[in-house]
């Protein structure tokens, strides 16, 4: 018998492995997919909840996090095409046009 | 914790408490991978055992509706964007000169990674998940033929105006990607 606790404990060490990623990695298509790492862990704790509270809200937010998830990735991926085709590169750090 | 958690604890349950280790486990060692990976398209390929991973535990919550979704769009549409443009892009030679220009990133972005985990769990650890029980216990689920008709009852009912709305957020970003990609604008 898988507690809430269970789920909600994966979720957090999913979220967090995600973090790492985003923090830790330069890559920006590899960023993109921690992103979208986060999105699945808070999913996950999103449905444990709706199981635990009776109740199916929880898991009509899932279906629209899936939707923008999914509008999210077209419009990042163009915008990353699109940024390769200016400056030739996907690493964060050369990617610094609106630093000061 | 264990007053609260009654949906969870029915007899005969201890198959699912193993299955919820190994595709939890599974999901854990994917997602390091993921994270770890020197090559994108390893990443990629990573995200997608995490994604079916993630399904495997919808089924394990009672949410069969989200399983299926999360295969179709997630392992289905989402990955093959993210294959078609890292193999569209050479990004292999990118990675070689990935050089990081902040000395402590590395040190500092695990480090605070694992204390937001460390909190996260402390929090999760507490039993203040309590309130009102909804509408859709296990055996009205049943009543209504099915976790998807439980889903589609809720969703077309309370959330029919959001649910309108995705179809525009979808459509601007059919919109914008063809705008964005596009070589040049006349």
């Amino acid at each position: 018998m898988a507690t809430q606790e269970h789920y909600l404990v994966l979720s957090a060490i999913l979220f967090a492995i995600g973090a790492i990623g985003v923090l830790v990695r330069r890559n920006a298509i590899v960023i993109f997919m921690c992103i979208e790492l986060m999105l699945n862990a808070v999913n996950i704790s999103l449905v444990a909840f709706s199981k635990q509270m009776d109740s199916m809200d929880g898991q009509v937010f899932v279906f629209f996090i899936m939707t923008v998830a999914a509008a999210e990735a077209a419009i990042g991926l163009a915008i990353m095409v699109s940024l390769f085709r200016n400056k030739e590169t996907l690493n964060v750090d050369e990617i610094n046009l609106m630093k000061w | 914790m264990i007053s609260i958690s009654k949906n969870f604890k029915k007899p005969g349950l201890k198959m699912e408490l193993f299955l919820f280790y190994i595709f939890g486990g599974i999901a854990i060692i994917a997602s390091l991978g993921l994270v770890a990976g020197k090559n994108p398209v390893h990443s990629a390929l990573f995200m997608v055992v995490v994604f079916f991973v993630v399904a495997a535990l919808f089924v394990l919550l009672g949410a069969e509706f989200l399983a299926a979704a999360q295969i179709l769009v997630y392992a289905g549409a989402i990955m093959v964007l993210f294959l078609f443009v890292i193999m569209l892009l050479r990004l292999q030679k990118e990675e070689l000169r990935n050089t990081s220009r902040h000395a402590f990133q590395k040190f500092f972005g695990i480090a605070l990674s694992l204390v937001f985990a460390f909190q996260v769990t402390m929090i999760f650890r507490g039993s203040f998940f309590k309130g009102a029980r909804g509408n859709f216990p296990p055996d009205a689920v049943k009543g209504f033929g099915g976790n998807t008709e439980a889903v589609a009852a809720v969703l077309f009912t309370d959330y029919l105006f959001p649910f309108e709305l995705t179809s525009a957020i979808l459509l601007m970003a059919m919109v914008g990607a063809v705008v964005l990609t596009k070589k040049e604008l006349k």
